[in-house]
């Protein structure tokens, strides 16, 4: 039974890190995309396109491509209510484990190089009540076979108390091993004292 | 329910979506090499596995079968071509027991063949509108979207780690693969969009992401034990034939984290030839040291173990419905994954 509990343990932590890395490539298309906001301005236009003319596959895809990253990124909005809106907060963000029911996103401000050392910081603060915070860790894995392993993952402090109005940081540290290959990794870091939230981390590697 | 019900409900879909694929082949030429060559392999007998989780989810929730009809069409148009497009990056020979497209074909042909049926399922996704609505009509053009996209990104990982001769990849590795590979296109997308459609789009379809995910890799683990130990017939693919190709299975992965440095090398060294010049000798031998490792036994398990975790996903988010005909299909599908004696 342990192990039926293992292997479903397992799967299950492999879906919310591919839904997590969903929702971070989703974010990151839309910034890319320069006519976003004009298609979110004219939905009935994008409707209308497509009823126009069904033959034009290739249109369709376009226009298609351009209202998934509307639709995602409203989801990505819904989802990190409380996610600050400053882009600059990639390796600083702000956490308030009582209104928080969603994801966190942390982001490495640069391109790491192999062997090199990354520090994400998430400030928590509660005004409304005494919280208690214990970060649960994971590897960083690559789309492909790659990982940056847990020993190579440090959390400093791992649990924090905070009392309401009080300010804390915690300190995420990754040491890229020097045998790391490029690519984007994520990873998914739960709070054992509230499991809705997705704390979620990401790095490009450049070797 | 009993399991003959439920294969004869599997037809039923099946062939409701197949008369629903006929509708949509135009009627001009080329006929010989693109338009007949597109209703092949639907026609071929297959489970109608897709089509019948998007119809029977969608009624559960309360929405009739013409709804979904569209969504399920799409569904098997875009199974069908991956099969086609599958068969020719594995040099399949049997499909459904019949030679595989390229082989009936050529491989030109059949890329273009799998190539329309992708672009055809556009439009019945289109039609969509005729009876759910703009809205619901784009929610799940884009559902469908992320089908394909995990879908390519999951035949991306296999067919690398074909070519790169991985052989250092742990469960983990696998359970991704077929989550972007499979469960996405077979289970989970087919169960969203049919409890969208049924609930008029009142519904968060991410409660449904783990249903479908378990009942995916339950499935695909089932059906690559059966690629080894089924009878040919019945499974209507040459057996062995995951060996062959050097697919990444469970049993592979299991295998070579289990066996002694000797062995690894002679599977290292199978794995590291092209497809048509392994030997079906080697691979019978790979088979043998399946057995010696237990590593389809472990298989079978997993599989049991994940349709297990499935069925009680079902439970949480079908409990409170109305008791159907199709929940009770759907409860039965899952069942017979964990029952399935292969």
């Amino acid at each position: 039974m342990d192990n039926a509990q293992k292997i479903v343990s397992s799967a299950i932590h492999v879906l919310e890190e591919e839904i997590a890395a969903g929702i971070l490539a989703a974010k990151k298309l839309e910034n890319k995309l320069i006519d976003v906001e004009e298609v979110r301005g004219n939905q009935d236009e994008l409707m209308n396109r497509i009823r126009r003319d069904t033959h034009e596959a290739v249109d369709l895809f376009l226009d298609a491509f351009s209202a998934l990253t509307q639709q995602l990124n409203s989801y990505v909005d819904k989802s990190k209510t409380k996610e600050s809106k400053s882009r600059s907060a990639s390796v600083k963000q702000q956490y308030t484990p009582s209104e928080s029911t969603s994801n966190v996103f942390l982001e490495a401000a640069k391109i790491a190089k192999p062997g090199e050392v990354i520090h994400f910081q998430l400030l928590i603060s509660d005004d409304e009540q005494l919280t208690q915070l214990s970060l649960q860790k994971s590897a960083f894995t690559s789309n492909s076979i790659h990982r940056i392993e847990l020993r190579n993952i440090s959390v400093k402090p791992a649990t924090i108390q905070i009392k309401p109005k009080d300010k804390a940081e915690i300190t995420i540290t990754v040491k890229i091993p020097k045998t790391a290959a490029s690519g984007i990794y994520h990873a998914t870091f739960t709070d054992k004292y509230n499991p809705k939230v997705l704390i979620i981390l990401s790095l490009e590697i450049a070797a | 329910m009993n399991t003959e019900l439920m294969k004869d409900m599997l037809k039923e879909y099946g062939d409701y979506t197949l008369s629903g694929i006929r509708q949509f082949i135009p009627a001009k030429e080329p006929k010989a090499y693109l338009y007949d060559l597109m209703v092949d392999y639907p026609s071929r007998g297959g489970k109608g596995f897709r089509p019948a989780l998007c119809i029977t989810t969608c009624n559960a929730f309360g929405g009739k079968t013409e709804q979904a009809k569209f969504s399920a069409i799409a569904l098997e148009l875009l199974h069908n071509a991956f099969l086609i497009h599958d068969d020719v990056e594995d040099e399949s020979f049997n499909r459904r027991n019949k030679p595989s497209m390229h082989q009936l074909t050529n491989k030109a042909i059949a890329v273009n063949v799998g190539d329309a049926m992708n672009v055809l399922a556009l439009y019945p996704l289109f039609k969509n509108k005729m009876v759910l609505g703009d809205k619901l009509t784009q929610t799940i053009f884009l559902e469908m979207q992320h089908l394909v996209t995990e879908s390519t990104e999951g035949q991306a990982l296999e067919l690398g780690w074909r070519r790169d001769n991985c052989i250092n990849l742990r469960e983990a590795d696998y359970f991704r693969m077929i989550l972007k590979k499979t469960c996405w296109y077979t289970c989970i997308h087919p169960i969203r969009i049919g409890a969208l459609i049924g609930t008029k789009g009142y519904i968060n379809p991410a409660k449904f992401d783990r249903l479908g995910y378990f009942m995916g890799a339950a499935f695909q683990i089932q059906d690559d034990v059966l690629n080894l130990v089924a009878n040919e017939k019945e499974y209507g693919k040459e057996i062995g034939g995951d060996i062959m190709e050097g697919k990444r299975t469970l049993m592979l992965i299991h295998l070579m984290g289990k066996c002694n440095s000797q062995e690894r090398s002679f599977i290292r060294d199978f794995l590291a030839i092209p497809i048509l010049d392994r030997s079906q000798d080697d691979a019978a031998h790979i088979f043998g040291l399946m057995e010696k490792y237990q590593s389809v036994k472990h298989a079978q398990k997993t599989s049991q173990y994940l349709a297990g975790a499935a069925l009680k996903e079902f439970y949480t988010h079908f409990s409170a419905l109305p008791d159907t005909l199709e929940k009770a299909f759907l409860e039965q599908m899952i069942l017979y994954m964990i029952d399935r004696n292969y």
